[in-house]
């Protein structure tokens, strides 16, 4: 048995059977053999065999046991990419993940923060590729990435600073500012709230997922550039769908553009005629106030 | 509607929309006033038309009550009044919202006419900036 002291032993126990590419490897991996210099044949000296099982074996266990938990997290983080793909795939895709980028955090909730970047990673060429390169249009592995990028954000909104103990815009006190300013006002958004441009309409995938039951066969949806707003109130993420001019509208407010700006912005932008934007104007204000998409304001 | 009234690129004109609209939500926020997910159209300039919804938003002398000189001075609402949302018999009659009278439609206003004190004061904030957009003087605004 090894003579190495508990706190020791614990690393090297960690440094194999987290190691992604298996027991061996791990053993005569530098962590492992800075703790102990041993050689994937020398591992009964640290683990003793039983009858049936060698120490590799016993070991072997352990990180298999240590994966499977990391590729569940992983399929709790993602319930709607794992459905679409499948349990086989999904955890192949997992694995290969954890492989590549290995948890490395105290906390699970940072398990997958890579996730829906390895997909781009290691994405499949386009079929509809030009010659050099460039892609035509969106394709699967794109409504994959896009699927993996909002169920992440859901996952960090839902884990991140929110507004529940924060008090939020009370627009009454706008009344305070003269209305020749109000174009001039900046509004501080909540900390909570992300906005997404995807290529493919994959909020209302997820919401068709999530309201069909087993039996029913929910189709993947065509591309379509779509927007939608996340953010929490009482500790729910709540997802808005927005339409381009809403989106540009609240990725400029967020910049810290003032009112005037971002309108502006928003209508360059294009995608609806000035005349819509202006009818559109109040409610949508009206609405983000509700949902306590600002928080504060100032006036420069 | 609006197309009319507001110039095509006067962005800091429509943060007076906006901001219409963040009172709007604060409000039914609240519970003050209609419930979550209302819409209706407004276009602002209805409020510079009369008759006019509350004192002091006349947009001339001698188009509100009372004994006023000029606009913006009147003592009292010249349109009917009616005691709530949708209750309103034209546009640009309708309470509150966010756009005290500036419903572009019959039964959309939201709310009392005579206007509430706190829709009063929004009014006559929106009243005077649009007043000054479009060059106009008007009078200090006359006490309740």
């Amino acid at each position: 048995m090894s003579d190495l002291g508990l706190s020791d032993l614990q690393r090297w126990f960690q440094a194999v059977v987290t190691h992604p590419d298996g027991i061996s490897v791990g053993a005569e991996s530098e962590e492992a053999i800075a703790i102990a210099p041993l050689s994937r044949n020398e591992l009964e000296s640290m683990v003793t065999r039983s009858e049936k099982l060698s120490a590799q074996e016993r070991l072997s266990i352990y990180a298999q046991a240590y994966f499977a938990r990391l590729i569940e997290c992983l399929g709790e983080s993602f319930p709607v990419l794992k459905q679409t793909l499948g349990e086989e795939l999904f955890n192949g895709f997992a694995f290969g993940y954890l492989q590549q980028y290995p948890s490395r955090s105290y906390t699970l909730a940072r398990l997958a923060d890579k996730f829906a970047q390895f997909l781009h990673e290691t994405r499949p060429s386009n079929d509809e590729a030009t010659a050099d390169g460039e892609d035509l249009h969106p394709s699967w592995p794109d409504f994959l990435i896009d699927l993996a990028n909002l169920e992440w954000n859901i996952a960090d909104v839902f884990d991140g600073p929110g507004i529940e103990k924060i008090t939020t815009l009370n627009a009454e006190q706008l009344l305070d500012v003269t209305p020749e300013q109000w174009g001039a006002i900046r509004l501080q958004t909540a900390p909570c709230l992300r906005l997404m441009k995807t290529q493919f309409p994959v909020n209302g995938y997820f919401t068709a997922i999530r309201l069909a039951d087993n039996d029913t066969k929910v189709d993947p949806p065509s591309p379509e550039d779509s927007y939608v707003a996340l953010s929490r109130r009482e500790y729910i993420v709540r997802r808005h769908e927005l339409s381009r001019p809403q989106y540009e509208l609240l990725v400029a407010l967020q910049d810290g553009r003032t009112i005037a700006e971002a309108i502006e912005h928003a209508a360059l932008a294009g995608g609806m005629s000035d005349d819509d934007l202006i009818k559109n104007l109040p409610s949508w204000f009206g609405a983000w106030t509700r949902h306590q998409f600002f928080v504060s304001f100032e006036v420069t | 509607m609006a197309e009319q009234h507001v110039s095509r690129r006067d962005f800091s004109k429509l943060a007076t929309v906006a901001v219409g609209g963040m009172i709007a939500g604060s409000r039914v926020a609240m519970g003050q006033d209609a419930k979550a997910g209302d819409v209706f159209p407004v276009d602002p300039a209805q409020l510079l038309e009369d008759p006019n919804v509350c004192r002091g938003l006349n947009s001339c002398g001698g188009k509100g009550k009372g004994d006023h000189a000029c606009a913006g001075q009147a003592s009292c609402t010249t349109v009917e009044a009616h005691s709530c949302h949708g209750m309103n018999d034209c546009k640009g009659r309708g309470g509150c919202g966010g756009y005290p009278g500036q419903n572009a439609c019959k039964e959309q206003g939201h709310c009392a006419v005579p206007l509430s004190k706190d829709s009063w004061a929004l009014a006559r904030k929106q009243f005077e900036h649009l007043m000054k957009d479009m060059g106009k003087e008007f009078g200090k605004a006359p006490k309740k």
